[in-house]
Order: C-alpha cells, then structure tokens, then sequence
C-alpha cells in the first residue's frame, strides 16, 4: 500500500530562535549600559546565526510517501514500513528532518534508517534533498491495526523554524496463528459426500475396505484374484467412500482473559483458525458460532474462499462491553439456524470454562444430538498474594472448574486443556471416537 | 526501535545543559571572582538545573538569560585581558547551551532521525559566529582615545546588526 502526498511547509519559530534574540539583545543593552565593546562580542555569535539563516530561505514543500507491505499478515509475520521525504526549497539541504512512529500494541519495531544516505540534487534557484528510511515490523497479536501515524518534524533557518506534519499510514490485518494439526482426523461415519475422509461405508475411494463375493456390475478390474483362487469363487476388492466432514467451531468470546498474547481469546482464534485450516485443506465444510453477547454465525461450506471468511469472522471476535451485556447464550443458540448444524457434523466448542454459559451450550448440543468435543483454552490463573481472603477465593474458584469439568464429562463430553502449543490432533481422534450418530435427530 | 536510544539521547542532552552553564559560569566568575558574579554564578547554574530536569520552555528561557547575564556582569566587573578571552569562550558555551536545551526537548522515545543537514552547513556558521566574536572582542581591546564619536558608531553598529538580523526573520 503506497500512499504520496505533498505538503505545504508551514514554520514557527521554535525556542531556540527566541533564545538567540535574547542573548543577543542582553548583550546589546548591557554595552550600551556599561559603555563597553567588550560585552558586543557575546551579541555576535546569536547575531551572525540569526542572519545566516533568513526566514524567505527556508524549504517551501515536502514530497512524502509511505510504503507499507504487506497489509495482511500472520502473526510474527514481518511487515516493511518505508519513508521517502523529499524536501524541496532554497535551503532545502540544510533540513533536518525527525520522524515518530506511532505503532499498534504489542508490535515490535527495528528502525534500520536511511537506505540512501540522503540524496541531494540542486538546480539553479532550488534544490531537493531526499531520503528514504526503512521500518521492520513484527505484529505479535492479531487483530485490526492501525499503523502510524507518523509525526514528521522539518528543522530548518539553523534549527529556528520547524515545520510538522502528520501523515497516516495504512491500517493492517494481522490473522492469528494457526493451531498446530499434523492432520484432518474424522469420524467413521460421514454424511456429506465428494471429501477426503475414508467412510465406513463402501465406495469409489482409493483405501481398501474388504472383499466380498461377485456380483451383477461389478468392475472386472476390482477382482481380487488371489483371493478368488484360494477361495474357488470371484471375490472383488472393496473400497471405503471418501466423503467431507462437517466441522463446526463453537466460540466462547465471553471474557478475554490472561496476558495479551496468550489470552483465552487469543488462544481461542488460534485454536478456531488451525482446525478450519486444516479441514478445509481437506476440502471438509466448516462453520463458525461464536457466542457470548449477539450471537455471530458463519454457515458451514468448503473451499479456500471459507477460509477467508472465517479468518474475517475470527477479526470480530474481540468482545467489546455491549456485546459483554447482550443476552443469554442458551437463547441464543436455540435459535441458530437448523442449517448451521448439519447432521452428522462434528462441534468443537473452545472455550475458558469461567462460568456456566458452556455447560449450558453442551447441554443443548447434547439435546439435538451431538457430541461435542470442549477444548479449553484458560492458561493463567488469578495472581494473588499468599495467605489473603483472595487465595481462598481463587480456591473456590478453580474448584469450581472442576466440578464444571466433571459435570461435562458426566454428559459424555471430553474436555482438552490445551496451552496454544500442543497439537489437537491426538484430542479430535479420542474425541471423534465417542461419536454416536445413531443418537442424533 | 532500536536506534536512536531516546531516553538515553535526552539524559545526554540534559547533561550537556547543566556542564555547558556551569561551564560558563565557571570561565565567567574565573579571571576575577567577585561576590556578585558569584551570587550570579550560582543562580544561573540553579535555573539550568531546572530548565534540564523540567524541560520546561521558560525555565530553558530563564537559563539561558541568567547565564548571558553572569557573563556580562562578570565582564562590566573586571575588563582585563583574561576577561575577553573568557567573553569570546563564553559565546560558544552559550550557543551549546540553547542547542542542548533544543535537543533535549526534542529527543523523544520513538523519533527517529530521517535526513540530517550535513556537518558543514551545521558547524559553518557557528565557527563563523566565533570567529566574529574573537574579531569584536581584540577591536575592542585595542587602546583608543575615547570619545562620544566612537562609543555612537559603535552602539550604531550594534543595533543596525540587531535590525538586520530581526528583519531576517520576520513574517
């Protein structure tokens, strides 16, 4: 994203020009009190400054342009910020020129200074000094951003005058960094059909599922002919269907708690994007549900597009006050779109586990027949000093989880504590397990 | 960022405030270390203090004053030889003064230094300023008789440097 503009250069004096015309003047009225030339010799050097730098020669104009790239981006991914300033006028070579970027939180920034070294070009009546500085940054946290602005300070007149500007740069999106999967795992029994992911039912798939006897249309080229033999009749190779996998992600967005770039939210984006990462890669359909506040739903579908557009779900998943005071989760999700839940579909629901709101939201998952898996996401606990009323509270508190974790397991829910580094893998395969289609309406 | 380091740039130029003062007022109270130069001495020292741990604007004003003061109370005091050497060493110190004191108001966490004059056209008019300061002060040492004529001319010369110097720098 480039962004040029040219701006019209309009100095004020600064402190030091008025400290100048005070020595100066001191100087003066003390001679001509006292009589002495001596004393002129302090008024010369403030003098011979103020009259090397006339005010009609500062710079008239300033070129700037801004280059930021790229303006999408993974955390810890690196942008490059660069900064051409051409200042233009009769003394343009005796600019100085400050820069200040303001910079989004939790991004870190490797200033790497001038990648020219100043190039100075004169003409007869006017002369262009120009210059191009570099920024390195590193976003650590995802989100919306907005880089800069940028606050340009133009010294010129011997650093009496300045001049500032201020230029927007260019906002940013940061996609959170995706869970770690070493694969797509799915249940046996798939409903949707055209996937990846071998079905227990027979099919045109490509991974072997058993022989059985010959029969009326059957492929001549599906014979197992060493079977066939051993057997004294035709047997033909049967192979597993391969049909999609629906997965729905379920998201807590109640409360963002934890140190900022390991928060339950942040954790919980990061889980969302590597499970809808990977599935979609196997051509699988998923679908978002994030509640907390308003409920906000994605429909399940597959393809590289749906992977934007859950990216683009997960950027608005950052709870704000309204949504903290919206209405009841239960609510909400009994009136999700029978669509958004498709049988046979597959729920992980991340969340913190802070209150009742997600054992609420299994039970009801329960009722129309899935079997969800619950990850939970809450890595820190409440810092509080050792021995003081708080401690007992945080006891109660993580008593508290406890029992909520044993209620969910009661329902047949299990639950994975997972810290933002291990892999879920292993979790959705022991999960995927307790799935019972049969129970679902 | 990782270049310039800010906070370190700022404690640096609050540091050049306080040792340029004191060095002025140090070469001013010098040659002849009277009691009012001295009382002025400390004074102006004090206001630098302040105006480096404030980074207020006025108090950088007071500074700078109170300094140009010391050296010119200290020169209407005692107009020997030694004088004028410490008169033409104290211009320099004054103008590392109000360059500190810029400084150090400038110097922020984040900024970042895009294109710098070059050394040259930073440093020539200060040599040039000094030089001019070493000019008037061995033209006012020379031993002339005196007269209304010449302290006129010279008060004349003062002031039209002023004028010019003023019309320079107006709107």
């Amino acid at each position: 994203m480039t962004t040029s503009a040219v701006h019209d250069l309009l100095f004020v004096p600064t402190p030091r020009l008025r400290r100048l015309v005070l020595v100066a003047a001191l100087s003066i009225i003390g001679a001509t009190f006292t009589a002495q030339g001596l004393l002129l010799a302090l008024a010369v050097v403030p003098l011979v400054l103020l009259v090397a730098s006339p005010r009609a020669q500062l710079p008239s104009t300033a070129a700037v342009e801004t280059r930021l790239a790229p303006v999408r981006c993974i955390e810890g991914d690196e942008l490059v910020l660069e900064l051409e300033v051409s200042i233009t006028g009769s003394t343009a070579g005796g600019a100085t020129v400050a820069a200040e970027l303001t910079l989004p939180a939790k991004t870190e920034a490797t200033f790497e200074g001038p990648t020219d070294g100043g190039v100075r070009t004169a003409r007869s009546t006017t002369s262009t000094t120009s210059s191009t500085v570099r920024w390195r940054l590193v976003p650590q946290r995802w989100g919306r951003h907005v880089v800069g602005p940028v606050h340009l300070r133009v010294l010129a007149g011997g650093g009496c005058y300045v001049a500032r500007l201020r230029l927007q740069v260019d906002d940013i999106i940061v996609y959170p960094a995706a869970a770690a999967l070493a694969r797509s795992v799915a249940p046996r029994e798939l409903a949707a059909p055209l996937g990846e992911h071998p079905s227990r039912s027979a099919g045109s798939g490509v991974e072997f599922a058993g022989v059985r006897p010959y029969s009326h249309g059957d492929r001549r080229r599906d014979i197992d002919w060493r079977t066939s033999a051993r057997h004294g009749g035709v047997f033909v190779r049967q192979y597993a269907d391969e049909r999609a996998f629906d997965l729905v992600l379920v998201l807590d967005t109640t409360v963002d708690a934890g140190p900022a770039g390991q928060s339950t939210l942040d954790l919980t984006v990061r889980a969302a994007t590597g499970l809808a990462q990977t599935y979609l890669r196997s051509h699988d359909r998923v679908g978002v549900v994030t509640f907390g506040g308003p409920l906000h739903w994605l429909s399940p579908a597959a393809g590289p597009l749906q992977l934007y557009r859950v990216c683009e779900a997960l950027m608005s998943v950052r709870p704000d006050q309204v949504e903290r005071d919206a209405g009841s989760v239960v609510f909400g999700l009994e009136n999700l779109p029978r669509r958004m839940l498709p049988s046979r579909a597959f729920v992980c629901l991340v969340t913190p586990l802070l209150d009742d709101r997600p054992l609420g939201v299994v039970q009801l998952l329960r009722s129309r027949g899935f079997s969800p898996l619950v990850v939970d996401v809450l890595t820190s606990e409440p810092e509080v000093a050792r021995g003081s009323a708080a401690e007992l509270a945080v006891r109660a508190w993580r008593m508290q989880r406890e029992a909520l974790t044993v209620e969910l397991g009661t329902l047949g829910v299990a639950v994975l504590p997972w810290d933002g580094e291990g892999d879920l893998t292993g979790a959705l395969v022991h999960a995927m397990r307790g799935v019972r289609p049969e129970a679902r309406r | 960022m990782t270049a310039p380091p800010g906070p370190t740039a700022r404690a640096l130029w609050r540091v050049a405030v306080v040792l340029s003062a004191g060095l002025c007022a140090l070469v001013s109270a010098l040659p002849d270390p009277s009691r009012p130069v001295l009382v002025a001495a400390a004074v102006s020292l004090l206001a630098a203090v302040v105006a480096a741990s404030s980074g207020w604007a006025p108090a950088g004003d007071a500074a700078v004053g109170l300094v140009s003061l010391t050296v010119l109370l200290a020169a209407a005091l005692d107009g020997s030889g030694p004088r004028a050497v410490a008169v033409v060493a104290a211009g320099p110190l004054v103008l590392l003064l109000v360059t500190a004191l810029d400084r150090g108001a400038r110097a922020g966490r984040d900024v970042v230094s895009v294109l710098r004059a070059p050394a040259v056209s930073r440093l020539a008019p200060a040599g040039a300023a000094t030089g001019s300061a070493v000019l008037v002060a061995v033209t006012a040492g020379q031993h002339v008789v005196p007269s209304v004529r010449l302290v006129l001319v010279g008060l004349a010369a003062a002031v039209t440097a002023l004028v010019v110097a003023a019309r320079a720098h107006r709107n």
